[in-house]
């Protein structure tokens, strides 16, 4: 049989495969995007799940911040302001979930998802913006918020609030100190301020949760306050001037100490800051007054790193009624900053994610609010200092005269007890988009 | 005649290439597609499965859910719930055998008074919950879902 060959076809194959490949691609690029376009939809739909629930949470963080400022201050200063700042993609106080993605911002106003300021009478509502990957969603609640009554004490009475163990080679403090855990080494406690105050108790020179360790050491409480000590005394404990001494005591008020103080160091850590500006060689110049962002209680952050070189803080234009806190960032510091400010006592550095402080170049002038660190001490302290462990080496000093800390870290005029009795809570009025 | 045949030699051998092209990009697309669809799929009962999950923690509440184990001196302490298993349509199931996903629940609270070794919570506590899903196949992390409880909130 012959096979007749058409050869005028010839070609036909490449355009037939050519359209039938044309019409395959085609056809999985358009499964391909619709797959993709299902697969983006549930990571959006997953995103926005996300969202809301990081509203909600930012909803709940801020109640949990109010609570703790309710017992002092102006009540129009217990929240956060309905203020963008700059940089930020919408107004208030920003913040996350831990292990999540995602950030909230959240304030209060009179009305849901208002931009007037909440005067301190009248309804509050809470506002909370989250964005997570592209998804955005937001949630407001209504929040009723009375004011309450300190009722504990603070701990600032305390020139050294010591949440666990001290070791200390001499020196002496002016003010009292508390410890919770075990002292070993000579001291010399309370030459010359006012005794400290542990709820009703007070005359207070020295509260000792713990051990006094070591034979042959001498430690002196001056001026005839008393010594609390819940544990062995080894060595000698002189109680000059009268000063009487107890071995029963409330043992957990350090406890209750170190719980407060970490809420107020953690709150301050995410209050809306400023940076100090560092690149002068010499000196550093702030003008507090310029940091509106939080009233009278102004807040600036620095690195850690920034505060080792060696050089003169000025904090310009602070008034009677101002508060300064400065976050220092960063887990080690070596000191190095001599602090000029007209009000001393009314200034506090917080060392929120700090393990380690020596204070050994220059000594340190403000509050040391380090609720995470041993301090090495070389040179003077000169405010409070509440921290996790204290070494001190040779004799350094505790300066407590004109440097106890006054100020308000709630914005008010003094910083509350460790009761904090105020109310907040959700009346019932909740809404999210 | 011979070179017309030639010519159609050569346009066998191409389409062949093409041919052969476009079944290896089409395999790989369509494999692709496959991961996406399944990827897809995955996402979606995940993100119902965590929801559900952090709503019963809701639910639950602030004062009820349970307590951690304290971190050191951190002034937290870290719950961390026991494994729940899912299938292919987002059932629990009672072990891992056949598991498509993992639950698990964790809460972190602070901060807190400490009393010994317990611990209590207070109008400034903070109770954050996560939950994190796992793909069984590869305890790779599909997503995570979290908030925070505080007192007398939502």
């Amino acid at each position: 049989m012959k096979v007749g060959l058409n050869f005028n076809q010839k070609g036909s194959v490449l355009p037939a495969v050519l359209i039938m490949s044309a019409i395959g691609s085609a056809l999985v690029v358009g499964s391909l995007t619709t797959a993709g376009s299902h697969y983006s939809l549930s990571v959006t739909r997953a995103n926005s799940e996300a969202a809301l629930l990081i509203a909600e949470a930012g909803l709940n963080d801020e109640l949990a911040l109010i609570s703790t400022k309710t017992t002092t201050g102006t009540a129009s200063t217990w929240v956060t302001a309905p203020t963008k700042l700059s940089g930020q993609p919408y107004a208030g106080r920003k913040g996350s979930v831990a292990g999540t993605n995602g950030d909230f911002w959240v304030y209060a106003s009179t009305t849901p998802y208002g931009t007037t300021p909440w005067t301190g009478t009248g309804p509050v509502y809470l506002n909370s913006t989250a964005v997570v990957g592209g998804a955005i969603r937001k949630a407001s609640m209504e929040v009723k918020i009375a004011a309450g009554t300190p009722t504990g004490t603070s701990g600032s009475d305390f020139n050294a609030l010591v949440f666990n163990s001290a070791t200390t080679e001499g020196g002496h403090s002016e003010g009292p100190v508390a410890v919770c855990g075990t002292w070993q080494g000579p001291y010399e406690i309370n030459q010359h301020t006012t005794p400290g105050k542990v709820n009703t108790i007070g005359n207070i020179g020295l509260w000792m949760c713990g051990n006094l360790t070591k034979n042959g050491n001498v430690k002196k409480v001056f001026n005839g306050y008393d010594a609390y000590v819940s544990g062995s005394i080894a060595g000698s404990l002189q109680m000059l001037g009268n000063g009487k001494l107890y071995k029963t005591m409330d043992e957990s008020w350090v406890g209750t100490q170190q719980s407060l103080w970490t809420s107020r160091s953690e709150t301050l850590e995410t209050t809306n800051d400023l940076r100090i500006n560092v690149s002068d060689p010499n000196n550093i110049n702030v003008d507090v007054s310029a940091n509106t962002l939080n009233g009278n209680l102004r807040v600036f952050w620095v690195n850690a790193t920034d505060v080792k070189a060696l050089k003169t803080i000025n904090f310009n234009n602070m008034t009677k009624d101002d508060t300064v806190v400065v976050n220092v960032v960063g887990p080690t510091v070596d000191w190095g900053w001599t602090v000029n400010a007209p009000f001393k006592n009314r200034l506090c550095w917080n060392f929120v994610c700090t393990d380690t402080i020596t204070v050994k170049n220059r000594a340190f002038t403000g509050m040391m609010l380090a609720v995470h660190a041993r301090v090495n001490q070389y040179n003077n302290i000169q405010g409070n200092m509440i921290v996790n462990n204290w070494r001190n080496y040779g004799a350094p000093e505790l300066h407590f005269t004109g440097f106890k800390f006054e100020g308000s870290l709630a914005g008010g005029s003094s910083t509350p007890g460790s009761n904090a009795s105020g109310t907040v809570g959700f009346t019932g009025s909740y809404n999210a988009s | 005649m011979n070179r017309q045949r030639g010519v159609s030699l050569i346009e066998l051998l191409i389409s062949s290439l093409i041919v052969v092209m476009v079944l290896v990009v089409g395999a790989n697309a369509w494999v692709y597609g496959m991961q996406l669809s399944v990827a897809q799929y995955k996402t979606s009962v995940a993100s119902q499965i965590a929801r559900a999950d952090v709503e019963r923690a809701k639910i639950v509440g602030f004062a009820n859910l349970p307590l951690g184990t304290i971190a050191g001196n951190s002034l937290s302490a870290t719950h961390n719930g026991a494994v729940e298993y899912f299938d292919k349509n987002g059932v629990a199931l009672g072990n891992s055998t056949g598991a498509y996903l993992s639950l698990q629940r964790k809460i972190v609270d602070a901060p807190i008074t400490i009393s010994g070794t317990t611990y209590t919570l207070s109008t400034v506590s903070k109770r954050t919950i996560t939950t994190t899903i796992k793909d069984t196949s590869n305890n790779t992390v599909v997503l995570v879902l979290g908030t925070v409880l505080a007192k007398d909130g939502l």
